[in-house]
């Protein structure tokens, strides 16, 4: 899964450290989603994309083979 | 880190920290007293104390490992799961071993072995995610 996590935060000039006081989790969890080593559960995603007041599927991109039908 | 979450790790720390201590002391006064008292039931007493603090040490690391953002919480289960795994093949191939003429493995070095392997597992999921 990709994710325009960084871009959207670069947005805002947001820190990660900011952006993980902001979703109540720790500065490690946004960069491991940042460079993609850790794809967030739902819930966590619904917060990211409340947090920056977008669709959810304008955050998270899935990889071309696994949005294959 | 929030504060919150920075407030849960100084409280586990501290906690945790105490509890190792007690333990230190209670192993101690365990093995230097232990040959001296003389009731069976003393024995089996003192040899069960250390156990109090270890329990308490390990709620608190339960405690903890529920307070931390689901990230964290799979590295602690990778960790665990690491740490199960090294310890299970270890303590089977030792016993086998011991089959073959090896001394034995006295059961109370499980633990620490458990531990090491649980302090291999955290920082393998923390390069993993890093």
């Amino acid at each position: 899964m990709n994710n325009r996590l960084r871009i959207l935060r670069a947005e805002r000039n947001w820190s990660q450290a900011e952006l993980a006081d902001a979703l109540g989790v720790s500065r490690q969890t946004v960069n491991a989603i940042e460079t993609g080593k850790y794809d967030p559960s739902l819930p966590l995603a619904f917060k990211i994309a409340h947090v920056f007041q977008a669709a959810i599927e304008t955050i998270f991109i899935p990889d071309e083979e696994s949005s294959a039908p | 880190m929030t504060a919150e979450r920075l407030a849960a790790k100084r409280r586990y720390m501290i906690r945790f920290l105490s509890a190792m201590g007690v333990y230190s002391i209670l192993i101690m006064i365990t093995g230097s007293s232990i040959r001296h008292v003389d009731p069976t039931w003393g024995k089996v007493l003192l040899a069960l104390l250390p156990i109090i603090p270890i329990a308490v040490a390990l709620s608190e690391l339960l405690r903890f490992v529920g307070s931390l953002d689901e990230l964290q919480r799979r590295l602690q289960f990778e960790a665990v799961a690491t740490a199960g795994v090294l310890t299970c093949m270890l303590t089977f191939a030792w016993g086998m071993l011991e089959m073959a003429g090896f001394p034995k493995l006295p059961i109370v070095l499980v633990t620490p072995l458990f531990s090491a392997a649980y302090g291999f597992g955290v920082w393998r999921a923390t390069r993993k995610y890093q």
